[in-house]
C-alpha cells in the first residue's frame, strides 16, 4: 500500500513538474527565439541597431527617459503620499483614500481624454512630460505603499517622535530604509507600466521620433525585420530589472514586518 | 553573482546607448563612404532642356539599363545626413566627358553623386566631401 502511494506520488510530482516546465518554454521560447534571429547573421542585427537604423535606439531611449522618470518621480511622491495615508490622521483621509482606489480602478481610457486636455492646457503635449507627468502621479503606488506602511507598527515612529519632531527626517531615515522592499517594488511596477504604456503615448504624442519603444514597435515594417530582432530583445529590459529585484519585489508586495 | 551579471549587463548596455546617442552621427560619418557630387548643369541641346551631368557619375546596371546615384536628405537620423537615391536614367547626348539627361530625372536641388571609393546602393548612408 505504501509503495503503491509512493509511486502514485512520484507519478504526480512528474506530471506537475512536467507542466511547469512546459509552462516555462511556453514563456522562454518566444525570447529565445527572438534571440537566436537576432543572431542568424552575425551581429548585423546589433550593428543595424545602433549605428544604421538609429530611429529604434532613439525609440529605446525615449523609452528607458520616459519610464525611468516616470518611476523615480512616482516612487518619490508615492512614499510621502503613502505615509500621509497611513500614519497622518486627518478628516477626509478615508475618503481621499478611497477616490485614489477609485482612480485605480478605472479603465486608463476613462482618464485619457482629460489628460490630452491637461497636455494641452499646460502646452505639454508631444513632449515626454505629458507621459512622465501623469505616471508620477499614478495612483498605485501610492496604494501599494500605503498598505505597507499601515502594516508598519505605529510605536516605531512614535520613537522616532522622541528624536526628532521632523516629519521629513521620520520619512526619510525611519521609514524609507524599513520598507525598502516596497519602494523597490513600487519603481519596478511603475517603471514596467510605463515601459509598456501604448495608449498613452499614441493619444498624448504626435511626434514619432518621440514614440517610446512600445509605440514605435507596432509601426515598423517587415523590411526592418533583422534590426527589429536586436530590438524585441532589448524590450525586455523590465524583466531584467524584475530579476534583479526578484526577491525585493516578491517581500514588497507582502506586508511589512520587523527585523 | 547573478546580480552581479545582470547589473553589468544593465550598465553595458545603458552605457551603449548613451554613448551611441551622443556618438552615433560621428561613427556613422566614419563607416559611411565618401562621396563628391555636383550639381547638374541645366543646358540646352538641339533645343531642348537638359541637364548635363559627368559621365563619371553614370552606372551600367547588368541588363544595360544606366543609372545615377543623387544625395537625398535622410530624415532617418538626428544629424543631417544624406542617403544615395538610384534614379535610372537615359542619355540623350554623349560628349564624351558629360551625358545630357532629360530634366524630369533629377528632382531640384538634389546633387550627383560623381565620385565614390565604394560601390554604393539605393538608400545607404553617404558622407559628402567638399
Amino acid at each position: 500500500m505504501e509503495l503503491a502511494d509512493m509511486v502514485k506520488r512520484r507519478f504526480l510530482d512528474i506530471i506537475v513538474a512536467s507542466l511547469i516546465c512546459l509552462s516555462a518554454a511556453v514563456v522562454v521560447f518566444p525570447v529565445i527565439f527572438v534571440a537566436a534571429s537576432s543572431l542568424r547573421s552575425g551581429f548585423n542585427a546589433y550593428i543595424d541597431f545602433y549605428i544604421w537604423e538609429p530611429r529604434y535606439l532613439y525609440a529605446l531611449t525615449n523609452s528607458i527617459i520616459i519610464s525611468a522618470a516616470a518611476a523615480v518621480g512616482a516612487t518619490s511622491v508615492s512614499v510621502f503620499a503613502a505615509y500621509v495615508f497611513a500614519k497622518v490622521r486627518f478628516r477626509g483621509r478615508d475618503f481621499i483614500f478611497y477616490f485614489y482606489i477609485i482612480v485605480m480602478m478605472m479603465p486608463f481610457q476613462v482618464t485619457l481624454l482629460p489628460q490630452y486636455i491637461i497636455s494641452k492646457t499646460f502646452s505639454i503635449y508631444d513632449t515626454p512630460l505629458a507621459l512622465i507627468l501623469p505616471g508620477v502621479f499614478s495612483p498605485f503606488t501610492v496604494f501599494l505603499l500605503t498598505q505597507i506602511m499601515k502594516s508598519m507598527p505605529d510605536d516605531m515612529i512614535e520613537a522616532a517622535r522622541l528624536d526628532t519632531s521632523s516629519t521629513l527626517v521620520i520619512v526619510t531615515r525611519i521609514i524609507i530604509p524599513a520598507i525598502k522592499p516596497g519602494i523597490i517594488c513600487a519603481f519596478v511596477l511603475a517603471f514596467a507600466e510605463q515601459w509598456n504604456a501604448v495608449a498613452e503615448p499614441l493619444v498624448l504624442m504626435e511626434t514619432h521620433e518621440k514614440f517610446p519603444l512600445a509605440v514605435f514597435l507596432n509601426q515598423v515594417s517587415a523590411n526592418d525585420a533583422l534590426a527589429l530582432t536586436a530590438v524585441a530583445l532589448f524590450a525586455v529590459i523590465p524583466f531584467l530589472l524584475f530579476s534583479l529585484f526578484e526577491a525585493q519585489v516578491i517581500e514588497g508586495l507582502g506586508e511589512y514586518r520587523l527585523k | 553573482m547573478r546580480t552581479k551579471i545582470i547589473i553589468a549587463a544593465l550598465a553595458v548596455f545603458i552605457l551603449s546607448v548613451a554613448v551611441f546617442n551622443v556618438c552615433g552621427g560621428a561613427v556613422r560619418d566614419l563607416l559611411s563612404p565618401k562621396v563628391k557630387c555636383v550639381f547638374p548643369e541645366y543646358t540646352v541641346y538641339n533645343g531642348r532642356t537638359c541637364l548635363r551631368i559627368p559621365k563619371s557619375a553614370v552606372y551600367y546596371g547588368e541588363s544595360g539599363e544606366m543609372y545615377v546615384f543623387t544625395a537625398r536628405e535622410s530624415e532617418k537620423y538626428r544629424e543631417a545626413a544624406y542617403e544615395a537615391a538610384k534614379i535610372v536614367i537615359t542619355i540623350f547626348y554623349d560628349d564624351g566627358d558629360s551625358v545630357y539627361i532629360s530634366p524630369t530625372y533629377i528632382p531640384s536641388g538634389q546633387k550627383i553623386v560623381c565620385e565614390t571609393e565604394t560601390s554604393l546602393e539605393d538608400g545607404i548612408r553617404i558622407v559628402i566631401e567638399s
